[in-house]
């Protein structure tokens, strides 16, 4: 779409816009059923965009764009990075922090349920072994779930844990899921391994000091 | 109440540590304040106090009582806080109620000193027409339209704004009645007393975030706090009344460092205040 | 009493169809996504709106629409006479039901489903027509927050005294025991949204009455019409200036 024309041109509620034969009804403008006018819903500047050369319906969209920016606010289709918060069997409950590149003004839940966490073997998948509270996820949203939360999925490549933090209290990042269990697998073992060798040092230094 | 996250938190404190504070500010510098008085034209005296994104109105109403039977040679004053939902959508229905009271009885402490009222900042045997018959009682409400912390000092500020611009009408008492009659009264449309406010104090409340106190703390840095004292101190030097809140306990030296800072800060507020006041008062004459 | 001078003047000064000036602010409370003060002559009053937000009591929350709620309160100070009354009395929940029917009539709720929106009035001077003052300044409100909205919502009562209908009554005309009418409209869809009235009048005066309310009301229109569209320019404006300053610094 391109912008016609740049009028600045400054609108408040209610007022009429076009004919809806003529004009459609973009952001911030509505159609009144009973006479078939458009008329504005917000208050700001009026912009006429031109419709697309190839598309069917050649009305030009007229829409009015406000002063004030909103929080941006999770809709189905949209990338979101969240906290994951609770851990349970069947999903993790998590806090939905930005949406795309914005951080969102106000509090949104999400859930991630057990079969949607990745494409495959959805069944086998264990809750506890793919994330842990204060995992930093980024997931799409698959719909507007429940009254209370989002249904988040990871089930892509591109989505999943992007920043945790290790039993060592080390913050970790990966690339994929299994890299995570891997890594969180190695640093306990080398956290034995030093917590092993630190003992044995205290020891021997003990020991020649006695 | 504001959620924030540990960074945010982190940047808050560490600010306050070096002197630096997230607006900009230093630890004992306030944010602009603006006064205007004589918002609400019915009443006696009125005053609207803008600090950063706090403002609050406080308003003065005069109407003669009786003197208590303990003391007949003072008048009456009331202090009360209202937070309007439009500063926080809790304080919807009732939900504003304790923090009002916490603030009216704050604003009590500071401003009107004990039961005997002998350490009041307002002068309260000016308010007595006829010693043990005819007193004004003063009625002082507070409200709070939109909230970013440092409230007391703000509701303060405004109540001392508003004393100033308040007008009491001046009395004439008829021939003196039988000692236990009322006596007949006689109250002036033109003429008007005006309030003396010299002696009113200002508040200041220092707000403990680790180390360091600052003042005038913004919503977000008094959700850090771990106390804070609040001091109101008159142009003499007198302290007029102290309150302590928060959680955490404070070593004695510490609390008379702070009345030392809060002595410097106050007399810089009230001079700003008296100059703020002033303009607001020609402002008003002017229009 | 005499309310109408035999010059054809009323006890304040203005002729029977004028009324009281009117004055707005907007954007007043910082924390709130819209804000705005509304004057008529001595009656002010502060609407701030919250929202759309999510839904604070679930069991309320509504999946296509958005829900609507309103609180009216009064300051201590806002009569003559000084009161102290219980938050909630039965007049300020009846006004706040009517301010929120009103509005959730002209708001879009249908485009935003499961969410909140909160408004606040808030009474900062009495003087007759709070209801109508209340209503203009929660339609300036939601316009500040950008709220979609059918139309705006504005409102002015008249009366009837001294055989004289009378527009945008203030407190002594307003409780000299005569008919009071409330108008609401939707001025461009040219629909009326609200009418009160108490008391009693003859059928053909209620019209005129009326007919002078809805003049009010449109009145109103005009002047919220006008300052929205200068704010929103002193807005740009400021804007421009920013973005220019910040260019040169950048230049420089």
């Amino acid at each position: 779409m391109v912008v016609k024309e740049e009028e600045m041109v400054l609108v408040t509620p209610g007022e009429v816009l076009g004919k809806a034969t003529e004009v459609k009804a973009g952001k911030g403008a509505y159609v009144a059923k009973h006479n078939g006018l458009v008329y504005a819903s917000l208050t700001g500047l009026l912009r006429t965009l031109s419709p697309p050369p190839d598309s069917p319906d050649q009305r030009p969209t007229v829409e009015v764009t406000g002063h004030k920016a909103h929080g941006p606010v999770p809709e189905p289709g949209s990338v979101v990075i969240a906290r994951v918060t609770k851990v349970m069997t069947r999903m993790a409950s998590a806090d939905i922090m930005c949406v795309g590149a914005k951080s969102v003004r106000e509090k949104f839940s999400g859930i991630i349920r057990q079969q949607d966490v990745r494409a495959t073997e959805i069944d086998k998948v264990d809750m506890h072994l793919s994330f842990r509270p204060g995992d930093i996820v980024r997931a799409s949203v698959l719909s507007l779930g429940d009254a209370r939360a989002y249904f988040l999925s990871t089930a892509k490549n591109d989505l999943g844990v992007v920043s945790a933090e290790s039993t060592a209290g080390k913050l970790v990042y990966c690339i994929s899921k299994y890299d995570l269990n891997i890594i969180l697998f190695y640093s306990f073992w080398i956290f034995c391994i030093l917590q092993i060798a630190s003992n044995i040092i205290s020891f021997i230094t003990l020991f020649k000091f006695s | 109440m504001v959620g924030l996250s540990e960074g945010e938190q982190e940047f808050i404190k560490g600010g306050i540590a070096q002197d630096l504070r997230s607006d900009g500010r230093k630890r004992y510098t306030y944010r602009p304040i603006y006064v205007e008085t004589g918002v609400i034209p019915q009443a006696n005296g009125s005053a609207r106090v803008r600090m950063g994104s706090t403002d609050v109105i406080a308003s003065v109403k005069a109407e003669l009582g009786r003197p208590s039977a303990m003391q007949p040679d003072k008048g009456k004053v009331a202090i009360f806080v209202d937070c309007s939902p439009t500063a926080e959508p809790t304080f919807e229905g009732r939900g504003g109620e304790e923090l009002s009271a916490e603030l009216s009885s704050a604003l009590q402490h500071c401003l009107l000193g004990g039961k005997s009222g002998a350490g009041a900042g307002i002068d309260l045997s000016s308010l007595v027409v006829v010693e043990g018959k005819v007193c004004w009682d003063l009625y002082i409400d507070g409200l709070v339209i939109s909230s970013d912390g440092n409230l007391l000092d703000a509701l303060g500020a405004a109540i001392k704004a508003a004393l100033s611009n308040t007008g009491i009408p001046s009395v004439h008492v008829a021939a003196e009645a039988a000692s236990d009659e009322q006596p007949e009264v006689d109250i002036s449309d033109e003429e008007f007393l005006q309030f003396d406010t010299s002696g009113v104090p200002v508040i200041t409340t220092l707000t403990k975030v680790g180390k360091h106190y600052i003042v005038d703390a913004t919503l977000e840095e008094e959700s850090q706090m771990s106390s804070a004292v609040s001091i109101s101190i008159n142009r003499q030097g007198h302290i007029c009344g102290m309150i302590k809140r928060g959680g955490v306990g404070l070593d004695p030296s510490v609390i008379l460092d702070m009345i030392s800072v809060a002595n410097f800060v106050s007399r810089q507020l009230m001079d700003k205040l008296d100059s703020e006041i002033a303009a607001a008062d020609a402002d008003e004459d002017e229009s | 009493m005499e309310f109408v001078s035999p010059e054809g003047l009323r006890l304040d000064g203005r002729r029977p169809t004028e009324m009281r000036q009117l004055r707005a602010e907007i954007g007043n409370v910082a924390k709130a996504d819209g804000s705005a003060v509304f004057e008529m002559g001595n009656t002010k009053v502060i609407a701030a709106v919250y929202g759309p937000r999510e839904v604070q009591n679930k069991s309320q929350q509504m999946s296509d629409q958005a829900l609507v709620r309103c609180e009216y309160s009064m300051a201590n100070f806002s009569t003559g006479d000084r009161m102290r009354k219980p938050k909630g009395d039965r007049r300020s929940t009846e006004i706040s039901l009517v301010i929120r029917q009103t509005m959730e009539a002209c708001i879009l709720t249908h485009l935003m489903p499961r969410s909140q929106i909160d408004i606040f009035v808030q009474v900062l001077q009495a003087d007759g027509g709070t209801r109508s003052a209340c209503i203009n300044a929660a339609t300036l409100a939601l316009q500040d927050a950008g709220i979609p909205m059918r139309d705006i919502v504005t409102s002015c009562s008249a009366g009837y005294l001294n055989s004289t209908p009378l527009l945008d009554l203030n407190y002594v005309e307003d409780s000299a025991g005569g008919p009071d009418v409330t108008v609401g409209i939707l001025p461009t869809l040219d629909k009326v949204t609200l009418l009160q009235m108490d008391a009693k009048l003859p059928t053909n005066t209620f019209e005129d009455v009326m007919q002078l309310a809805i003049e009010g009301c449109k009145a109103v229109a005009n002047y919220i019409r006008e300052v929205r569209k200068f704010l929103l320019i002193a807005v740009d404006i400021v804007g421009l200036c920013l973005v220019i300053k910040f260019r040169i610094t950048f230049v420089f």
